[in-house]
């Protein structure tokens, strides 16, 4: 009796945290909060107001525009491929929440050192490349079974595109695997957190590539040639209306929430924040706290969202800095720039971990 | 085994994609079906005529002081320059002179006119290319210019300043240094974007290289405006063949006529932009030079039997005004030769070979302005069919019809 009702309670609990928070209710309520930013700060930017009206200085514009599509007409057209067309965008977002189960926000398994997402193994790093990389396959598929010429011009873009910049953000991604020895999401993160700090400096490079790489992966100016609205009318999207286009929306924008996660969780120390500074009270007493209480169910949710909206702000400037690339030029951007500079990196940091840093004396 | 005589040469498939009647690229209707091997353009149709209007047609019935504001409605962007343009027509059929402070006026608003219409062209180009912050930013320091039309005209859009005879508004002193203080921040601004242009390399390496128009290409075809200037063909109806204030001014020889042998979009924007800063300086002369003196004529609404040819530079090039009047106070014939229909003809050329992503931008650099262009749907009543007829077919069409019906005994 006593074991059934541990396993409901249990299971409730882990309902709760997979449906409500850190999970899908979670990281939803965030990626309308971060395409609030986006756009906010894109438009303040650009010296317009941005969303206003609804709620406080517009905060739940995106909210309305998520709900109004869902009650847009949906269309289908005659020549598409019905199943897969409306299986698309349901693929698109199952993926993306997938994605974001594996960001560690609070504490799941408090067994283990260091905070863990709701999913985390060892080797997870490998699957999250594999997710991101089958969301581009499923975004070509979508232009083709949408048998719309611009569809299929902006699919074969996507394609293009996603092949010249996947190796870097692969090559920037694996760089705290190379220095922390481990290929689960946590562990990187919290070793990382418990190196020294001279190992910053490894960090930067990578950094600056992964937010040029996940820029482009995030389809934005100045690599939003699959979308270019002025030259093929928003590409792979094209057919999509109602619903399905509600759901990509949501998709993208929980694709925004991941990008910005990833960056926060493995360059810039994931939801630790007060721990860094060098006071026992902080780095000891406080770190134990959070880690064993329920201080830390508030703590690092608010750390996390402070330095991933510092991600978004980041991206959204770079967005209204520049002028959208034809794709030639991606591509050649990509190949004679983007991968030998991800690849030198790699090698530097190889070079630093080998032969620098045991000379320097640094552990 | 394989032998060299049965290679097989693997074509890319040939995809036919519309740009418009209805596109986010084109603010107004017209047909563009560029046949693509990839991202590649290698066949270009040109298919206008979605916004005809009729109205030449209409103008025949109208006294000429109705068709300064019908013929100012040609166009949204640039009416003061067929407003203007058949002003200077009628006078000139008329045989009277206009007083010295009119001209001065009028072509004041001419160069204000190509001041806004420059910067909205600038902005577009940079929207075309997605670069949406300049666009946003060209378009708020446009502004400027639209609230110095206000303040002369009392209107944004249709300024209708011209009358037959001079202009229904005079431009009181105490406007004078608010008008010196806005051509300051304008001239600044436009520096800045010039810069812009210049030196952004993700905006610079969208234009430079594209759309090609050869310098013989382009007189060939009749390229007028920044069109023709980009490609280095020395056309500037203010530079060859001066009216108005512009006589004094070129008389002056401060200004030279801004020219760019790059022939591409590059060459456009650059020539654009230069002649924005130009506009900006022959505005203040004209402020500053600004003789006393009454702004208006008194014309009698008859205008004696004349045929009047009355050229104006546009802000999108060369605009012909071609008038036949008949002793009432109504037009015999206007017709009306916009600068856009003129750049149409090179269209098709330049867009072949270039990528379909630059297609907007090609586009886009001609400024068109569709409704100043299109012309003719022969709608058949009798069939109940309607034909679209491209330029080229109208053109044989009327000399043929025009060779069997002389339209006017000599």
């Amino acid at each position: 009796m006593q074991a059934a009702l541990d396993m409901i309670v249990e299971l409730l609990v882990q309902g709760f945290w997979v449906l409500v928070f850190p999970g899908i209710f979670f990281v939803t309520s965030l990626a309308l909060l971060w395409e609030w930013i986006d756009r906010k700060v894109y438009a303040r930017m650009q010296n317009r107001v941005g969303p206003l009206h609804t709620g406080w200085h517009g905060i739940l514009q995106p909210l309305m525009d998520f709900l109004k599509l869902l009650s847009k007409e949906d269309l289908t057209p005659k020549k598409a491929d019905r199943r897969s067309f409306a299986a698309v965008p349901v693929v698109l977002l199952v993926l993306s929440f997938v994605l974001c189960m594996f960001l560690p926000i609070v504490d799941m398994n408090p067994a283990v050192p260091g905070v863990q997402g709701i999913l985390s193994f060892e080797g997870d790093l490998v699957l999250i490349l594999f997710i991101s990389t089958l969301i581009a396959l499923v975004i070509i598929l979508a232009g083709y079974f949408s048998s719309n010429p611009f569809g299929q011009t902006g699919a074969a873009r996507t394609g293009m595109l996603l092949v010249s910049f996947e190796i870097p953000l692969i090559l920037a991604l694996v760089t705290p695997a190379f220095l922390t020895g481990s290929l689960c999401v946590s562990t990187i993160m919290y070793r990382l957190t418990q190196m020294s700090p001279a190992y910053v400096w490894l960090l930067v490079l990578p950094f600056v590539i992964y937010l040029i790489a996940s820029q482009a992966e995030l389809e934005r100016i100045p690599f939003d040639v699959s979308h270019a609205e002025t030259e093929i009318v928003h590409g792979w999207q094209v057919e999509f209306s109602g619903k399905k286009l509600a759901l990509i929306h949501m998709a993208e924008d929980i694709l925004l929430v991941f990008s910005a996660g990833i960056a926060t969780t493995l360059f810039l120390g994931g939801p630790y924040l007060l721990e860094f500074i060098p006071l026992s009270i902080f780095s000891v007493e406080f770190a134990a706290i959070a880690a064993t209480t329920w201080v830390g169910w508030v703590y690092y949710p608010l750390v996390f969202m402070f330095k991933s909206a510092l991600v978004v702000v980041i991206l959204s400037n770079m967005r209204t800095l520049f002028a959208r690339w034809r794709i030639d030029q991606i591509v050649r951007y990509g190949w004679k720039v983007m991968v030998p500079l991800a690849l030198l990196s790699v090698m530097l940091v190889q070079v630093a971990l080998v032969y620098a840093f045991p000379l320097l004396g640094v552990m | 085994m394989t032998s060299t005589s049965n290679r097989t040469v693997v074509i890319p498939p040939r995809v036919s994609i519309p740009i418009g009647p209805q596109h986010p690229a084109l603010k107004e209707p017209a047909m563009f079906k560029l046949t693509v091997e990839g991202e590649l353009i290698v066949d270009a149709e040109v298919n206008i005529g979605y916004n005809h209007r009729g109205v030449e047609k209409l103008a025949e019935s109208n006294t000429h002081i109705q068709n300064l504001y019908l013929l100012a409605r040609i166009c949204g962007i640039c009416s003061a320059t067929h407003n203007g343009n058949y002003a200077q027509a009628v006078e000139s059929a008329a045989e009277v002179e206009i007083p010295e402070r009119a001209r001065y006026i009028r072509t004041l608003i001419w160069e204000l006119d190509r001041i806004h219409s420059h910067i909205l062209w600038l902005g577009v180009a940079f929207h075309e290319v997605g670069f949406d912050t300049a666009f946003m930013y060209t378009w708020r320091d446009r502004e400027v210019a639209m609230d110095m039309l206000e303040s002369i005209s009392g209107n944004r859009v249709h300024h209708d300043m011209n009358t037959v005879g001079g202009v229904r508004r005079d431009v009181p002193d105490e406007l004078v240094p608010k008008l010196l203080r806005g051509f300051d921040k304008l001239k600044e601004r436009m520096r800045y974007y010039r810069d812009v242009v210049l030196h952004e390399k993700t905006f610079w390496d969208r234009v430079a290289g594209v759309g090609i128009l050869e310098t013989d290409v382009a007189k060939k075809m009749g390229a007028v405006g920044p069109t023709a200037r980009g490609s280095n063909v020395p056309v500037d109806v203010r530079f060859n063949d001066p009216t108005q204030a512009y006589v004094p001014m070129m008389d002056t020889g401060d200004f030279e006529m801004i020219l760019n042998d790059r022939c591409d979009v590059a060459g456009r924007t650059i020539v654009r932009v230069e002649e924005t800063i130009q506009a900006i300086e022959m505005c203040s002369w004209l402020v500053k030079n600004m003789p006393d003196g009454p702004i208006r004529e008194r014309v009698r609404p008859r205008i004696q039997p004349n045929e009047v040819l009355a050229r104006h530079e546009a802000p999108r090039g060369e605009l012909i005004h071609y008038l036949v009047t008949n002793g009432t106070d109504k037009p015999e014939r206007i017709k009306v030769r916009a600068p856009t229909h003129a750049n149409w003809v090179s269209m098709a050329h330049t867009l072949k070979g270039n990528y379909l992503a630059d297609a907007p931008i090609i586009l886009a650099a001609i400024d068109p302005c569709y409704s100043c262009t299109d012309r003719v749907v022969v709608v058949d009543a009798d069939e109940q069919k309607m034909e679209l007829v491209p330029l080229d077919v109208l053109r044989v069409r009327a000399n043929k019809w025009y060779k069997e019906n002389p339209r006017r005994d000599e």
